[in-house]
């Protein structure tokens, strides 16, 4: 996640052209593969073991490795070794560009330096950026003075990740007081607490949630694409759901709900994420309290 | 091979659902997308096997899986929820119901629970 959104910031500073920044794409595609292909392939579990805990991951939302662990499939060891194996992305996009001459080691260094400092990061932070640990990243990347609301779309990015793409480009979370989507699809939760998930875009860019979650290409938002995008939405609620229960939080998943032109407000105001997937603009949105009007 | 219900109000899931039923050679003899719906559907249809969404407008799954059950205390309905829902589920199974599948569907997974909730039928 951080090494797509540096690649960008290299991009959008002309530091790299828009035919190397999608080089370095396409070269990190091919070199991105799944935990549990790497476990299997390596017969350290078996297809049924994987199949397993693809299970136990779909209802959990916990790591796979984590996951192998607890059930006693893997040691701690050998779960480091996937990950070594797996390979940092940071260290892929390096590589990418050092091996292809775009930069120096040194170069990079610098023009890392000059990304923390442009992206309001704190020179702590670049150890975490660094090592690729997926869940400390998302962390600095959803940061806000609510912590309910930093695990919730940290939990829908993590989610984004796994069923819609496995690179997008994720920037920092932005809160504003009022937010007018040109299309819209979300779902509240209430009980214990008050909260509204969605995912928003200008114009038909939440077809590409819409696609990649029901496997089918949509070319509209219709009534059938937009209900996608929404089933994806309920499915990140009851992970969540799921959670809080755990601390004896109580919620209910409402129907959701979409549609084009809603307005959306809440008393902390609105918490959005901005996303890129495969080059399409969406908008992840969070609200305590919030409401929708047309 | 079964004749089966398919009730959510995600045309999606449904969507998702029959393609699943139907790759195992079952029959899906309708779709429902509330639980009113539903149940008007079970009466004339009289399915094999219904799956029931839980979160639904309307009526939601756990009052159109009573109102099965008062017709037909026989009825094989399985229900279907997002995650985070287990007092939902518990509700549910203290009225008969005779599974349940989370969100997001694997094939496996429903597969497995229809199997053997059409097996515990045929012993």
């Amino acid at each position: 996640m951080f090494e797509q959104h540096f690649a960008n910031y290299l991009m959008e500073k002309q530091k790299i052209s828009e035919t190397q920044y999608v080089l370095v794409q396409e070269q990190q595609k091919i070199s991105r593969v799944k935990l549990g292909l790497i476990a299997v392939a390596e017969k350290l579990i078996s297809n049924e073991q994987a199949e397993e805990l693809n299970l136990l991951q779909k209802s959990t939302d916990r790591r796979f490795g984590d996951l192998a662990i607890e059930k006693g499939y893997l040691t701690p060891e050998q779960v480091d070794f996937m990950l070594e194996k797996q390979g940092n992305p940071y260290l892929q996009l390096m590589q990418i560009l050092t091996e292809n001459n775009v930069f120096s080691v040194d170069e990079l260094e610098e023009l890392l330096n000059d990304y923390i400092v442009d992206n309001g990061f704190q020179a702590k932070d670049l150890e975490v950026l660094k090592n690729g640990d997926l869940d400390s990243i998302i962390a600095l990347f959803i940061k806000t003075d609510n912590s309910l609301v930093n695990d919730y779309l940290a939990l829908a990015v993590r989610n984004v990740i796994r069923f819609i793409n496995s690179r997008p480009l994720v920037n920092k979370v932005q809160v504003v007081k009022e937010y007018s989507a040109g299309n819209l699809s979300y779902q509240r939760l209430t009980g214990d607490n008050e909260l509204l998930l969605g995912f928003a875009s200008n114009d038909n860019e939440l077809l590409e949630i819409a696609s990649a979650f029901a496997k089918e290409d949509f070319n509209q938002l219709d009534e059938d694409s937009f209900d996608s995008v929404c089933e994806f939405i309920n499915c990140i609620n009851g992970l969540f759901a799921t959670e809080l229960s755990h601390n004896d939080v109580i919620l209910e998943i409402m129907p959701p709900a979409f549609g084009p032109n809603q307005k959306l407000s809440g008393p902390e105001g609105v918490f959005i994420v901005p996303m890129s997937l495969n080059g399409k603009q969406v908008d992840l949105i969070a609200v305590v309290n919030g409401q929708v009007d047309q | 091979m079964a004749r089966i219900l398919v009730v959510d109000d995600s045309r999606t899931t449904r969507k998702i659902l029959r393609k699943m039923l139907e790759n195992r050679g079952h029959e899906v003899v309708d779709e429902a997308a509330n639980g009113e719906e539903a149940v008007a559907k079970y009466k004339e249809i009289k399915p094999d096997l219904t799956t029931l969404d839980i979160t639904m407008p309307v009526l939601d799954g756990i009052g159109a899986l009573k109102q099965i059950i008062d017709f037909d205390s026989n009825a094989k309905v399985i229900m279907v929820t997002a995650a985070g829902q287990k007092h939902k589920v518990m509700e549910a199974m203290k009225a008969n119901a005779a599974e349940f599948i989370t969100k997001p569907l694997l094939e496996e997974e429903v597969m497995e629970r229809i199997d053997r909730v059409l097996q515990k039928a045929n012993d």
